[in-house]
């Protein structure tokens, strides 16, 4: 894994072979009207290896795993994605009306995945029957985990995971993370500065933190 | 899976949504009626007249229809928090596909409840060519809402711009579909399936820059 950063050494980065590339952004940058939201940045990820991004209120963490999981297209620079880039902020993945089971099996039948373990292994299953709209946020925080599993992208990007999750959902957070590392998908994570500091044990479990600053990417370690 | 398949996985899942929300349904039945009504109200008893006022009537309803279904697709899937979820899954050309026939179903339903409506409440003449009109006029008009959706993304007051933009844009499909039901002349069957063969071919150029956030 590799980033450009104005701070630090690359630490536990390292070079990426070119076959094992799951995501390389070459000078992407992308800007709102006259505001730039993403400076020129270039990030190479390996298959299987995941990325704590950290940063305050509007840094530019959302704009960049939108760029990355290609919801978004850069203003500028290359982006090369190996398969499926899936962008998921906390809660996303399921209509009003659907039932939490249905929107999972919906995703995992686009793509050919498995939803009950979907379901299970993020902990939906005692709400699974309930309507997406009558679960609290932190049960619709589990409902985007288990579509991320359903669908298990080649580069996912969760966008505040731990929002509203308690202590027990934190640890499911970390399994399903982990699961996914597993079969070679590649995360991306992003947190708010209070949610990352409160996270420290996020940075031990991935292989690099990063730091958006002002729509800047700096390595922190 | 392929983009054929996609799309009509994207369109049954649309359609599902709606069976449960009846979102859309809530309001095309009183609107349908109320347009009804009036016009038959405001028109007077003269069975001639009504009958040339039905068609206008079950067609301005379905462009009223065409506006909110569209607004409606879109946004919610916005807001919702599932718009960039189904371009993850679905390609563009899926995506927009499969929205599309959802939207139609819908608007083909508004038209039938609106012009049976009319013929109970008007004496609306049925024809087969009318029929057809009005599923091959809703095919036209379902990609143009999909794109209307996705073109006024978050702005406000949404359903009134959307109605601005697609006065022009639906106003040969209504033209010639009051004329088919009046005339029942097939060359107006035949300006419907071109208007939707170019609002599909236009759409689908258009949707993959417009759906970029």
């Amino acid at each position: 894994m590799n980033s450009d950063g104005d701070e630090g050494s690359p630490g536990k980065l390292s070079a990426v072979a070119d076959d094992d590339v799951a995501l390389e952004l070459d000078g992407c940058w992308k800007r709102f009207g006259s505001k730039v939201a993403l400076e020129p940045t270039n990030l190479r990820m390996a298959t299987g290896t995941a990325v704590l991004i950290s940063g305050g209120n509007g840094a530019g963490k959302t704009t960049l795993l939108q760029v990355v999981a290609g919801s978004m297209r850069p203003s500028g620079g290359r982006r090369l994605l190996r398969g499926r880039g899936l962008y998921l902020a906390s809660g996303d993945g399921g209509r009003a009306v659907q039932t939490v089971g249905e929107a999972v099996e919906w995703a995992a039948g686009i793509v050919g995945g498995a939803a009950q373990e979907a379901i299970d292994m993020a902990g939906c299953k005692s709400f699974a029957e309930a309507n997406v709209a009558d679960v609290s946020r932190g049960q619709r925080a589990r409902l985007s985990l288990a579509v991320a599993v359903a669908v298990a992208p080649a580069v996912l990007c969760l966008d505040e995971p731990a929002a509203h999750l308690d202590e027990e959902g934190d640890a499911t957070l970390s399994d399903v993370v982990d699961g996914l590392r597993a079969r070679d998908v590649t995360v991306l994570i992003a947190a708010a500065g209070g949610a990352a500091r409160a996270s420290q044990g996020w940075r031990q479990r991935v292989d690099a933190s990063l730091r958006m600053v002002e729509g800047s990417l700096e390595v922190v370690g | 899976m392929s983009p054929a398949a996609t799309a009509g996985y994207v369109a049954r899942r649309e359609l599902r949504i709606e069976a449960k929300s009846r979102e859309a349904t809530s309001w095309i039945v009183p609107v349908a009626a109320a347009v009804v009504l009036l016009v038959g109200l405001g028109a007077g008893p003269e069975p001639s007249l009504l009958q040339r006022l039905a068609p206008t009537a079950v067609w301005l309803v379905t462009l009223l229809a065409t506006a909110l279904v569209g607004v409606s697709t879109i946004r919610a899937e916005r807001e919702e928090g599932c718009w960039t979820l189904l371009r993850s899954l679905a390609s563009s050309g899926a995506l927009m596909a499969g929205k599309a026939m959802g939207v139609w179903v819908q608007l083909a339903a508004a038209w039938l409840v609106t012009a049976a409506a009319a013929a109970l409440a008007l004496g609306m003449a049925w024809s087969l060519p009318a029929v057809a009109g009005g599923l091959v006029g809703t095919l036209g008009l379902a990609p143009v809402a999909v794109l209307v959706g996705v073109a006024i993304g978050d702005v406000t007051r949404r359903v009134g711009l959307a109605l601005v933009l697609l006065l022009p844009l639906g106003m040969p499909v209504v033209l010639a579909g009051v004329e088919l039901v009046g005339q029942g002349e097939l060359r107006w069957l035949m300006l419907l399936t071109g208007y939707a063969a170019l609002t599909w071919t236009v759409t689908w150029v258009v949707f993959p820059p417009l759906s970029e956030e």
